[in-house]
């Protein structure tokens, strides 16, 4: 049911966010500078997987604004089916697409919430090492941090080819 | 795997049991290796997806995804370097990610479609009007066929 509705979705920008989240989980997992005391090299890594992350909301912001342009909404808001151009290379959209969006908005939308929990958490490691509690014998608040970014990355792996790929 | 002074509290004895937090330090350019690899493997599944396997493409698109997870788990988050008790863990709790999403495909799977005629929603077992209904279009619809955007909720 959902075949005709995937093609909507931008393959592009979903790959790109992928890209994006993986190099941000790499830069998270250099935080290993943390245990041979490299303190600025810990912030530095910190700073990039944070940047990431920004990056990622900019490319879902014109995601979903494009979905929210073309009716491509959940449920009973949905009005693809309305702006379909004939003229267009898509096909058109089924009548059930709303069902895909909903899970789409559902799933994408709370991936989105962890990103920027994601982001507060690196920051408060961020600021834990500037000022200097972070150590060789005493890095947990860097370790965990990275962790939870990783989940973040892992939970998109499998969002980014189930939404954007297979439908 | 180098052990290096970060074990200064720890004895001898393994690495998981002492209550000190423990981290495997990888060299950066192994680190890379792995970023590369998962590149590579999205690559292939976002190239994979524009051929027509079927039933496969969901297939393929899931275990390169996991493949993808166990290079993330194993070597960013090191649990390939911890005790095999968090890998079950872990583990598990992707399993019951696993379930949430197949209950809530199978749930929309289960729901009802949409009435293109009246502009309704109903239930295809029964053919009632399913609650809720469709918005009414207020952008000019492209076949502009009386009635489409007649918002009645009863069939005719």
């Amino acid at each position: 049911m959902v075949h005709a509705a995937h093609s909507h979705l931008n393959r592009v920008q979903g790959a790109t966010n992928t890209v994006v989240l993986l190099f941000s989980s790499l830069t998270a997992a250099s935080r290993c500078a943390e245990q041979v005391g490299d303190r600025k090299g810990v912030t530095r890594w910190l700073a990039v997987t944070i940047a990431c992350a920004a990056i990622f909301f900019v490319v879902k912001f014109f995601e979903y604004s494009a979905k929210f342009e073309h009716g491509l909404l959940p449920g009973r808001y949905f009005t693809g089916h309305l702006h379909h151009d004939p003229s267009s290379l898509h096909a058109p959209l089924t009548y059930e697409a709303h069902k895909f969006f909903s899970l789409y908005f559902m799933m994408t939308g709370l991936h989105g919430l962890h990103v920027l929990i994601g982001m507060g958490v690196l920051a408060w490691a961020m600021r834990e090492n500037m000022k200097g509690r972070v150590t060789p014998g005493h890095f947990t608040a860097v370790e965990i941090g990275a962790l939870y970014w990783h989940l973040v990355d892992l939970v998109w792996i499998y969002l980014f080819p189930l939404l954007y790929l297979v439908g | 795997m180098s052990t290096a002074e970060h074990d200064a509290g720890a004895h001898d004895h393994g690495h998981a049991d002492d209550g000190a937090v423990h981290a495997h330090v990888s060299p950066v350019i192994f680190l890379i290796g792995i970023f590369a690899a998962l590149i590579f493997l999205t690559v292939v599944t976002v190239a994979v997806s524009y051929v027509d396997l079927g039933s496969a493409n969901t297939f393929v698109a899931v275990a390169v995804a996991t493949l993808k997870a166990g290079l993330v788990a194993a070597f960013f988050m090191h649990l390939r370097y911890d005790h095999p008790f968090n890998a079950i863990i872990f583990v598990l709790s992707f399993v019951f990610l696993g379930i949430l999403m197949v209950f809530s495909l199978e749930d929309i799977n289960s729901r009802g479609g949409i009435d293109r005629e009246n502009g309704t929603q109903y239930l295809e077992r029964r053919g009632e009007v399913a609650p809720g209904g469709l918005q009414t279009p207020s952008a000019p619809a492209p076949s502009e066929g009386g009635g489409h955007g007649a918002p009645g909720p009863e069939h005719h």
